[in-house]
């Protein structure tokens, strides 16, 4: 049976380092309006918590003793559609972080932040804004580039389907505003269009990747005749 | 005896005597019996000249149509029985007809003959030297007894002639196809020896010859010399006989031979003939012990065989010379030469085929040896095309590890150097050690993020160092505006040229946030293609600048940054007026 979330940001962390954990734990505690519910060092631990209850922001780290957390964010996705899950990592080193993002993720902290960041930037993942680095958004843009991908095991071009793969103009005028390094502040002004804007897309393009990872798995499977 | 003749034959019956008038050509006559067979060339070697024999033909039979078989008479004849010319071969005198290379038969029809009483058998025969003429004894008899004589000796002497001259044509021929394909001198021997060959026993069965007389006589003897000479070759090149004079020694002697034989026949000097059968002689007992040496000791295969042909040869030789010798050439009469000489193209033929075939074994071997050889060397190639692209990568990735590593030294291990001397102070604050924290860190981040696969583009380092630097900039309250143009793709920069424009950046940075006491900082960066392919990126400020002093500018890290600038081939410039801030220009180029 499921407990269903009290009245402020309920959150979960999965970190296996224990230091670390406790850091994240006290800087989020110590936040009025953030609750954490749960704090989980293995991936066992974090699914077997996520199965019987419902969180508003799951934080995990990509590398767990027993597993990779891409799985708990599988999982979290789709157990839970409505938890708003964010990769915590040292650095942001894209590779990973783009594969988080397929899986579902919506945004990124990092270790090191002070006691503010972290609040603030679990604030502002569960309000809907998810930071963006100009390296993600360059990444984004070859992600979304090509009209047909190379299915890396038939090693044939399929057409990915149009309706969520591609970009419209404005994301991807977005993209490349961010990709060259200019704030969410001076994207807006640039294109003349509102700061709230500029994150509603930004939310809406984390999706497009985590549904075109979908589609494209989907279409793989097809392809192979599996499905 | 073994010589007798053959008893089939015995009903009719040879006329072997006659009264001859022998004239020659100078006017002598000679008149005389004599006992036939007569040879003209026995009697008067090397002259032209005329004979009339004169038989006496037994009585037959009333009414019994008879027939004369003539074995061989020549060179041109004419036969009168009882006055009446019965036939002609060839016209007297007229030297393009030979009667001598074929028997003859002939039916006497009984209004010809002297009822109950003996005939008179004319034979008036023109001769020439050198070409069997004469005449053998003819035999009288009636048709059945005559008529299968004449055609066992004419099957057998035309036949065997045509067999020899098939077997020669046919393996000759095969011969030639071969050395065409391959150069052998035993394909190319063969071939011309078979070639002449078929030329002089052509004309053994030939009555009328295409050359005249006697130039066709001196033609084919001497065809038949370099028909034989040109096996005694063949024979040689078979046992691998090769030595340098055996080219020239050949053909001084064919030359002697061809001169000789011709000089022979054509002069009517017989004499020339002997000098011939001399000069092989030596050769031959030169040659014999050789390959008897070959086939005996060493076991030589082909050379056994040759030997062994040789000896049936010679004993087919001496046995026809003597049979012809003592017993006279008469039908029905088998010679042995002709078969060995069958056997022996037969034999050749053989070897031949060997040969070739040894050869296309040997060439097919030479071309898988070959072919295994040029293997290995590809493989060889391959192996150290790898080795050299191994070492290539090796080498790329010991250079960018380097890179890495000087970054993390300068930066990273640089900041936390002066930290950890700050700390043992114990002078500094909190805060101020905070920062410096800080500022390792970010250093870290940056050296983390140059090794990530996106920032092999200048935008992203460019973007990513304001993204890193911007809380920074906030926190002392700098405001920043950022105006990146576009830039190609791929840049046209070494990874090295980005990591020195990232580093300049950030000194170029960092000193704004030192020491500009500036509350704005315009960071401008374009690419012009026109202008060398240029990216200009300019940090401006509006501070308080600094002196033109050379301390100020050490110690603000600006040689520094020129020398980075230039080793990557481009150049910086620093502007300063006191309150008005500094400009700070970087130009680099990209290669295409």
């Amino acid at each position: 049976m499921k407990i269903p979330s009290p009245p402020s940001i309920s959150v979960c962390i999965v970190e296996d380092e224990l230091e670390t954990l406790q850091r994240l734990e006290q800087a989020l505690k110590a936040t009025s309006g953030l609750k954490v519910l749960c704090c989980a060092m293995s991936c066992r631990m974090a699914i077997d918590f996520l199965r019987s209850h419902v969180v508003d922001v799951l934080l995990v780290d990509l590398g767990l003793p027993d597993g990779s957390g891409l799985d708990v964010i599988r999982f979290c996705r789709s157990a839970s559609p409505v938890t708003e899950v964010m990769v915590i990592t040292m650095f942001g080193d894209e590779a990973n972080m783009i594969e988080a993002f397929e899986a579902g993720a919506r945004g990124y902290l990092l270790k090191d932040g002070t006691v503010n960041d972290l609040a603030h930037h679990v604030k502002n993942l569960y309000d809907g804004g998810s930071p963006m680095t100009p390296a993600i958004a360059r990444q984004m843009l070859n992600r979304f580039a090509q009209p047909t991908r190379q299915s890396p095991k038939t090693h044939s071009a399929i057409p990915v389907p149009t309706a969520n793969a591609l970009l419209s103009e404005r994301e991807r005028d977005i993209l490349s505003k961010l990709a060259k390094g200019y704030t969410y502040n001076e994207v807006a002004k640039l294109l003349g269009v509102s700061l709230s804007a500029i994150q509603f897309h930004v939310k809406n393009l984390y999706s497009k990747l985590a549904v075109n990872s979908k589609t494209e798995a989907i279409f793989e499977a097809r392809q192979l005749g599996l499905l | 005896m073994a010589l007798a003749w053959p008893a089939a034959w015995a009903d009719a019956l040879a006329i072997r005597d006659a009264v001859a008038t022998l004239e020659l050509g100078d006017g002598k006559v000679d008149h005389k019996p004599l006992a036939l067979p007569h040879r003209w060339d026995s009697e008067y070697p090397g002259r032209n000249g005329r004979a009339r024999y004169v038989m006496t033909l037994p009585a037959s039979p009333y009414g019994q149509a008879m027939a004369l078989y003539f074995p061989r008479m020549g060179n041109q004849v004419e036969i009168q029985v009882n006055g009446e010319v019965l036939a002609r071969r060839g016209v007297l005198g007229d030297t393009s007809f030979d009667a001598s290379k074929t028997p003859f038969w002939l039916s006497v029809p009984a209004s010809v003959l002297n009822d109950g009483e003996t005939s008179e058998l004319i034979v008036l025969a023109s001769m020439q030297a050198n070409r069997w003429g004469g005449l053998a004894p003819p035999l009288w008899g009636t048709e059945a007894q005559t008529y299968p004589l004449f055609r066992k000796h004419y099957a057998w002497r035309h036949n065997v002639a045509l067999a020899v001259i098939f077997s020669l044509f046919c393996v000759g021929a095969v011969a030639a196809a071969l050395w065409w394909i391959q150069r052998d001198s035993v394909f190319g021997w063969f071939a011309m020896g078979a070639a002449f060959g078929v030329l002089r026993f052509t004309d053994v069965i030939t009555s009328e010859p295409l050359l005249p007389w006697p130039l066709n006589g001196g033609v084919m003897a001497a065809a038949l010399h370099v028909h034989s000479l040109c096996m005694v070759r063949f024979f040689l090149a078979l046992l691998d006989f090769r030595r340098r004079w055996l080219n020239p020694l050949t053909f001084a002697v064919l030359g002697i031979e061809v001169v000789a034989a011709m000089a022979a026949i054509m002069y009517g000097e017989p004499k020339h003939w002997n000098w011939v059968l001399i000069s092989i002689l030596p050769i031959a007992l030169f040659l014999l012990p050789y390959v008897v040496r070959l086939a005996v000791i060493e076991r030589h295969k082909v050379a056994m065989l040759l030997t062994f042909l040789g000896l049936i040869a010679l004993v087919a030789v001496v046995r026809d010379l003597l049979v012809v010798r003592i017993s006279g050439d008469g039908p029905g009469m088998i010679f042995w030469s002709p078969l060995i000489t069958l056997l022996f193209v037969g034999v050749a033929g053989w070897m031949i085929i060997q040969r070739f075939t040894q050869q296309m074994h040997l060439n097919r071997e030479l071309v898988a040896t070959l072919d295994s050889k040029v293997q290995l060397r590809e493989a060889e190639l391959r192996a150290s095309q790898a080795q050299v692209q191994a070492h290539l990568t090796h080498a790329a990735t010991l250079a960018e590890r380097q890179r890495i590593t000087r970054d993390i030294h300068d930066g990273v291990g640089a900041q936390l150097v002066g930290l950890l001397s700050l700390v043992s102070d114990g002078k500094t604050d909190r805060r101020e050690l905070g920062e410096h924290v800080k500022a390792a860190l970010d250093e870290l981040r940056m050296a983390v993020d140059s090794m990530q696969p996106t920032h092999q583009d200048l935008t992203t380092v460019l973007a990513t160092l304001r993204y890193r630097l911007q809380p920074r900039l906030e926190a002392g309250g700098i405001e920043l505006t950022w105006q990146i143009g576009d830039f190609p793709d791929p840049d046209g920069l070494s990874s090295a040229a980005r990591a020195q424009i990232q580093r300049i950046m950030q000194e170029a940075l960092a000193n704004v946030i030192r020491h500009a006491q500036a509350s704005q900082v315009l960071i401008h960066a374009n690419f012009d293609a026109h202008l060398g392919n240029r990216y200009c990126i300019t940090v401006e400020d509006n501070g308080q600048g600094f002196q033109d002093s050379s301390t100020t500018r050490v110690g603000h890290g600006l040689g520094n940054m020129r020398a980075r600038a230039e080793a990557i081939g481009g150049q910086l410039s620093v502007e300063s007026m006191p309150d008005k801030g500094v400009r700070v220009t970087l130009n680099a180029y990209a290669q295409f």
